[in-house]
């Protein structure tokens, strides 16, 4: 019956990304198709969110009435622009399918499989799966004052300041149910990694030789610890979506500027934002490179508004519910924010420093990475000037920047020891990161495509 | 075939038989992790949900909306069982309140025989039910 929520959640996506794309070229279709799922599910999930705020209980006949009248409306919205149904069905338009394409449909299928298979190796998740995001989903649905629960009387072991976009969509696909249901976080994280495989193949084939771009996916798809990451039923893997499509939407807007794209990294980005706190850094630091390069760029544009401006908007409007959240609803994080009053700053010395660099750079040759940080880094050293180009060079630093941000916060949070905190946070801290790390180094390695719209 | 022995000798063709060579080795290590769990999981062909040895608890928490949980055992950050996040996860919308025993009804969770009967006698309190992983319900007398 949840497969009706994911229905309504497409459809909602795809219509309002419609409202956006005009269609007028096939990477734009391509791209359409693949984000309206995504789009959607975190549209109902803010749907979800704002009946929370207002009556604080699980109403699913408002939830998905609500959806429904939202889906509605974008559909109206789209025939009122002068949409004809044809147009707006442009991107189903069934190409020809060349013995590639099956090759990529092949692939596909067998990592739906792998990752099913690996799913259910943990069904139930692993320990922040049921001890905080599945927990979280559970009191929202059966609670009689959830956000109450949820942010002031559960334990500070289930973090009540992180942002809830991963449990609230699982609740609005429970919304489908009359009892709460452990298979849907099951589909939610199998749906978040094939998407996570789908949008590495469909971003860098728009840059790179499709080839090249199958040769990514397939190293990605089917690394076994990305696999069982990434079905652990964890926020990370919506990390991991969210920061590989803003590079590619950056690199879209690097070669072209397109008012679509400039607004879909602003929702892009505030749907980051809501994912986890790790999300607010990754939204802030994108931000920072995506207007410096629209600022650059103002000249060559052709809409009515600069695209920095309609970039700013949307990211506005979309960080809104995060702003909510954690200006007037989730209480402070304690884990990060050193306590200098009572510690001072003898936590900053070489020594920790050390201990930090040695965790980093042993995660990288650790066997369960299966060599993947070693191709990466073998990659970028045979061509590091590409990686220092003008416009590839804010990618780099925005990857560097985050490293700094992470050696910064284990350098100075006191709340627990390096030696039990790194092992247990850094693989994740990888595991988030490779997707787009990947993406990135492959668009610098390849020759690029002289067109985008290389089909 | 001149060609393609160019490529294969070039550094791009290096990198890109590097990338399938790791391909090869993900597979094949993908398939050695789910054949393992396959002979693993042959003997424990029910998954069992994170706290399914509080089940027995639940029909008297049903309805309220607080309970204690008091345990001898550390519950911090590092050094933790996970015993009292199951059990909240499965009684959930049920509040559990760690080292809180002002509530009707408290779980009590040790295996350390003087802090039980310590418990039990200053709550005033009987046992409704238990389990067999060492956590029992505790209800106050009136």
């Amino acid at each position: 019956m949840f497969i009706i929520a994911h229905l309504i959640s497409f459809l909602l996506g795809y219509f309002s990304l419609s409202l956006i794309f005009k269609e007028t070229r096939y990477y734009q279709s391509l791209l359409h198709l693949s984000l309206s799922i995504i789009t959607g599910l975190c549209l109902s999930a803010y749907l979800t969110f704002f009946v929370f705020l207002l009556f604080n209980k699980f109403y699913a006949w408002l939830i998905v009435g609500l959806n429904l009248l939202s889906l509605l409306g974008v559909i109206l919205l789209n025939l009122k622009t002068n949409k004809n149904i044809r147009t707006l069905l442009n991107p189903f338009r069934i190409h020809k399918l060349s013995f590639f394409s099956y090759s990529v449909i092949c692939a596909f299928t067998l990592l739906i499989a792998l990752y099913y298979y690996v799913a259910s190796v943990h069904p139930h998740g692993e320990w922040d799966a049921w001890a905080m995001w599945n927990m979280k989903m559970k009191f929202l649905l059966l609670s009689s004052a959830p956000l109450d629960d949820i942010l002031t009387n559960l334990s500070w072991h289930t973090h009540p300041d992180y942002p809830l976009l991963l449990p609230l969509i699982n609740v609005w696909l429970n919304s489908f149910s009359h009892t709460h249901m452990l298979y849907v976080p099951f589909i939610t994280c199998i749906l978040l990694t094939v998407s996570c495989a789908m949008f590495m193949y469909t971003g860098l084939s728009l840059f790179i030789k499709k080839g090249y771009a199958l040769l990514a996916t397939l190293i990605l798809g089917f690394h076994p610890y990305f696999a069982f990451s990434a079905t652990q039923q964890y926020a990370d893997i919506l990390i991991a979506l969210f920061v590989l499509i803003s590079l590619i939407c950056f690199y879209l807007l690097d070669k072209e500027s397109n008012p679509a794209i400039s607004i879909l990294a602003g929702l892009n980005l505030g749907f980051l934002t809501f994912a986890k706190n790790e999300g607010i850094v990754f939204a802030a630091l994108l931000s920072v490179i995506f207007l410096i390069r629209l600022w650059q760029q103002r000249n060559k544009q052709k809409s009515n508004l600069p695209c920095y401006v309609l970039f700013l908007i949307t990211l506005l409007i979309a960080c809104l519910p995060t702003i909510i959240f954690k200006l007037f609803l989730a209480p402070p994080n304690s884990d990060i924010l050193p306590n200098i009053s009572q510690t001072g700053l003898q936590m900053i010395n070489v020594n920790r420093l050390a201990v930090i660099f040695d965790y980093l750079g042993k995660e990288i040759i650790h066997k369960k990475w299966c060599y993947i940080w070693m191709l990466i880094l073998i990659m970028v050293i045979t061509k590091l000037f590409k990686f220092l180009k003008k416009e590839t060079l804010w990618v780099t630093l925005f990857f560097l920047s985050y490293f700094i941000i992470i050696i910064f916060i284990y350098l100075v949070s006191t709340q627990t020891r390096l030696n039990w905190w790194i092992p247990y946070s850094l693989p994740r801290i990888y595991f988030y990161l490779l997707p787009a790390i990947l993406f990135h180094v492959f668009y610098v390695y390849w020759p690029q495509n002289k067109k985008i719209e290389n089909t | 075939m001149r060609q393609a022995l160019k490529y294969l000798f070039s550094l791009n063709g290096a990198i890109a038989s590097l990338c399938l060579c790791l391909i090869i080795y993900n597979i094949f290590h993908a398939g050695v992790y789910c054949i393992k769990k396959y002979h693993e999981n042959l003997n424990l062909p029910v998954y069992l949900e994170p706290g399914t040895q509080f089940e027995t608890f639940k029909p008297f928490l049903k309805n309220e909306k607080r309970a204690g949980y008091l345990t001898s055992k550390a519950i911090t950050r590092e050094d933790n069982d996970g015993i009292l996040l199951q059990a909240q996860y499965f009684l959930a919308p049920t509040i559990l309140e760690l080292q809180d025993d002002s509530h009707l009804f408290s779980i009590i969770d040790s295996e350390d025989p003087p802090y039980i009967v310590k418990t039990i006698k200053t709550l005033n309190a009987m046992r409704t039910t238990n389990n067999e992983y060492g956590q029992a319900l505790l209800l106050r007398r009136k």
